[in-house]
């Protein structure tokens, strides 16, 4: 069979720097990559003053990254029982065949929903949609991701209120809002010297967190809310703001829906009740809220907090009600729909929705029963996407047509209420990306094929059929397009070659496409060939943009709506949304109570959290950023510690219903009392070998998390993270972990 | 903001728009005729930057990479 070739630069000898878009996170920050003699020596800022201070120190790791010895570099096979972690060497050419004829089976003897997808933004990924174009044309709906409850669900969600997802007017905003978000020198760089930039121009900040974060410490107002009642402390500012008469009268008249409904909802909601809820000041709240109303442009930054909550719909949505009502949508200093790039197809339109049939979009699970970021939305908001943005499928951070996670682990361990029997991971150690590790666990052992596309060898990788080596962004040329949350368009050049064996999303789907016999619709040779395929509508191969440009901004434009209307059903803001209701969900938000501390279970855990050296699971084998973090830790309140006999520094057990894992102890005051901190994503690579999936099940937050249905949310199916009942005590290191790890090193 | 007078709202995105016409120019590759221009502007207006790195983004030469098979012999070597 014929394959594929990968991307080879042009200059493999010598000196070579280009510019590149770091994928180490998900941000997509622009800097210079250098190589010598093919090898990456060097990542440094930008040339360009303006984006010359969006670098992190993950950034400048990528030489150690990118080289890593155990960087993987040839197709893996699996020859031991699943999990064992034996493997034979095999060639790319063999695994797609292999993987092919596999794929086929499972598929014959099951049909196309029986196989899944999990993938994120980051590490091998920059699928040009051609993830969900394969599946499509094979019949399957159920592709998810990371951004299910991270980005992705908060773009989904926004559309049902106004029929698109907003970008803060960074440069403008005199006034903003974060929700337990708190972007830092190291994490969401870009966003925090936005932040800082306004900062400076006096722009005032609000920061709701249980935390004494490093945001809430610059705050004008720091709300010390308990976890996870974000959704009844807005209520208490749209109450007040209604009361106050502070909103926009103007526009909520001519373009909101649902005003009157919403001011019911918000009389449920007096101070006195939020206060108790939130366990905050009354009058604190209120002074937060008339500082976010009146400010000449305000904004709500995108924060993942609220993305992980029972009541998450309604979070996100009276994000989206109080930008309306204040009159900050689409205005100078809000918060913008930049909508797309006249000059790029988008991912949605390579994907080709149209080509799987409604009866199959319909068995994608969620469906019908958590349908807020499912196919059955996406399609009742077609016809308004067409008429305001020009095209009926828009998928906005990947997140808008997704299968629910918790669901499709669910059908893939026990069958209900299909089997599904195939499972891909591409650049996603799916195991422990999602609540109740132990579920994803007994899914994956249930499989009839597991492919994982990887740089390194993860705990997810470990449990698969086949391993494949994907590339890395020093290899490869990419036009980064934000996923369509911005019209902006950035360049990454390929500076190096990717290991001889290794595949990039682009060749893995596109060979796997012609060994199943659809290869007429992959037409292009080359990874480059997609990008001048998508740059085709700006006159603009992709040799043409390089050689002009490394970054495309489209020139703003605001208030677009009073000419297109909104893409909604009513074509206006819904305050009260007619797509939740006509689903038989409540069209107007609501708080809904976490399931509460116990005498068994007295503290409020929130997880999820990420560290700066690392990107969700990644990087615990890269030196340079383990040395920094090189063990995970709980965040425990001074007092709580006393309690419970905790040392600072000492290990410790946590304990929920549902699992537990072990950490040190990190003793801070600046830990709301009764709270407790977990990082997100922890294993030990280094113990590969010799502790059961290098330490899978030890540390990793999604142990703790339960998803069954009285914890999810009911319009999307999301788990509740940020504030979930748990106990804590002393105990010894766990078994198996090395000397970084245990502080000796 | 409670309400932002029409006249505000376009003067506001008029001043907007400009900056954003010019922003292609600061981001493309051209450095002469009105893109070195933008440039030049840019360059003064931006935040002063000056040639050395920011430490915190140095990683020592000398940190050994973290590979498979150190955990309980590492362990049991550093005298656990």
């Amino acid at each position: 069979m014929t394959m594929t070739e990968p991307t080879r630069p042009a200059s493999p000898t010598g000196t070579r720097t280009g510019y590149s878009v770091c994928t180490i996170c998900d941000i997509g920050c622009q800097l210079r990559t250098t190589t010598e003699d093919g090898v990456v020596t060097k990542v440094e800022q930008h040339d360009n003053p303006l984006l010359a201070k969006n670098i992190c120190y993950k950034g400048t790791a990528a030489p150690q990254i990118h080289n890593h010895p155990e960087r993987l570099r040839v197709p893996l096979k699996r020859v031991g029982e699943r999990g064992e972690d034996r493997w034979e060497e095999i060639s790319y050419e063999q695994a797609i065949v292999e993987i092919a004829e596999r794929l086929r089976t499972v598929i014959d003897t099951h049909g196309p929903e029986a196989f899944a997808v999990s993938t994120s933004g980051w590490n091998t990924q920059t699928t040009h949609g051609l993830d969900r174009r394969f599946m499509n044309l094979l019949g399957s709906p159920n592709w998810t991701s990371g951004v299910s409850l991270c980005a992705g669900n908060t773009a989904a969600v926004s559309r049902l209120t106004y029929g698109w997802y907003t970008m803060p007017d960074f440069d403008n905003m005199n006034c903003f809002v974060l929700l337990g978000h708190n972007p830092r020198k190291h994490s969401w760089t870009p966003i925090h010297n936005w932040l800082e930039s306004a900062r400076a121009r006096g722009a005032t900040s609000i920061v709701v967190d249980p935390r004494v974060s490093e945001q809430a410490e610059k705050a004008t107002i720091h709300l010390q809310i308990k976890a996870g009642t974000d959704a009844a402390l807005l209520l208490g500012w749209v109450k007040v703001i209604i009361d106050e008469e502070l909103y926009d009268k103007k526009f909520v008249e001519e373009w909101c829906v649902g005003f009157e409904d919403l001011k019911r909802r918000a009389d449920e909601y007096p101070l006195a009740r939020v206060a108790e809820i939130c366990g905050v000041d009354a009058e604190l709240i209120a002074r937060a809220a008339r500082m976010y109303a009146t400010a000449d442009g305000a904004a709500i930054p995108w924060t993942p907090i609220t993305d992980m909550q029972i009541d998450s719909t309604s979070s996100i949505r009276l994000q989206c009600i109080l930008r309306a009502i204040t009159g900050n949508l689409d205005a100078v200093g809000g918060e913008r729909f930049h909508g797309l790039n006249p000059g790029y197809r988008t991912e949605a339109e390579l994907q080709l929705h149209d080509e799987i049939s409604p009866e199959q979009r319909a068995k994608q699970m969620g469906y019908s029963t958590h349908p807020a970021y499912t196919y059955r939305t996406a399609e009742i908001l077609r016809p308004h996407m067409k008429r305001v943005w020009g095209r009926e499928w828009i998928d906005m951070v990947m997140g808008c047509h997704m299968a629910n996670p918790s669901e499709m682990f669910r059908a893939m361990a026990d069958g209900d209420p299909y089997p599904i029997k195939a499972f891909f991971a591409l650049g996603n150690n799916s195991l422990m990306s999602y609540p109740n590790q132990h579920q994803i666990l007994r899914a994956m052992l249930n499989q009839d094929l597991i492919v994982a596309h990887e740089i390194f060898m993860t705990p997810t990788a470990m449990l698969a059929d086949y391993v494949m080596p994907g590339d890395v962004f020093s290899e490869r040329n990419h036009i980064a397009d934000s996923w369509s949350w911005t019209s902006n368009l950035t360049l990454n050049e390929a500076v190096a070659a990717p290991p001889e064996q290794a595949s990039s999303s682009f060749r893995f789907w596109t060979d796997l496409a012609h060994e199943m016999g659809f290869g007429e619709r992959f037409p292009w040779q080359s990874l480059e060939e997609v990008i001048d395929y998508r740059l085709e509508p700006s006159g603009r191969t992709f040799e043409e943009f390089r050689a002009t440009q490394y970054l495309d901004v489209q020139p703003p434009k605001y208030r677009k709506y009073r000419k297109t209307g909104f893409a909604t059903p009513s074509g206006k803001v819904e305050l009260s949304c007619s797509i939740l209701g006509d689903l038989g969900f409540d069209p107007l938000p609501y708080h809904r109570p976490a399931p509460a501390p116990s005498p068994e279970f007295p503290y409020r855990v929130f997880s999820g959290v990420r560290e700066d050296p690392f990107f969700q699971t990644g990087q615990r084998n890269i030196g340079v950023l383990r040395r920094r973090v090189p063990s995970p830790h709980f965040f425990v309140h001074p007092d709580d510690a006393a309690a419970e006999g905790l040392v600072d520094g000492e290990w410790a057990r946590l304990e929920t219903a549902h699992g537990e894992v072990r950490m040190k102890v990190s003793i801070q005051d600046s830990i709301r009392q009764g709270h407790i901190r977990v990082p997100h994503g922890w294993w030990y690579p280094e113990t590969r070998g010799e502790v059961d999936l290098a330490g899978a099940f030890v540390s990793s937050d999604a142990v703790l998390t339960a998803d069954s249905d009285d914890v999810l949310d009911y319009e999307q199916g999301i788990p509740h993270f940020k504030g979930y009942p748990g106990r804590i005590s002393p105990c010894e290191a766990p078994e198996g972990m090395s000397a970084i790890t245990l502080g000796d090193e | 903001m409670a309400e932002r007078s029409e006249l505000s709202h376009r003067l506001l995105e008029l001043k907007s728009s400009m900056m954003g016409r010019l922003a292609p120019r600061i981001l493309s590759r051209k450095t002469t005729g009105v893109d070195g221009l933008a440039k030049k502007l840019a360059a003064k207006a931006a935040p002063e930057t000056d040639d050395t790195i920011d430490p915190e983004l140095l990683h020592p030469d000398d940190v050994p990479e973290i590979v498979s098979g150190h955990g309980v012999d590492a362990a049991d070597e550093a005298g656990r």
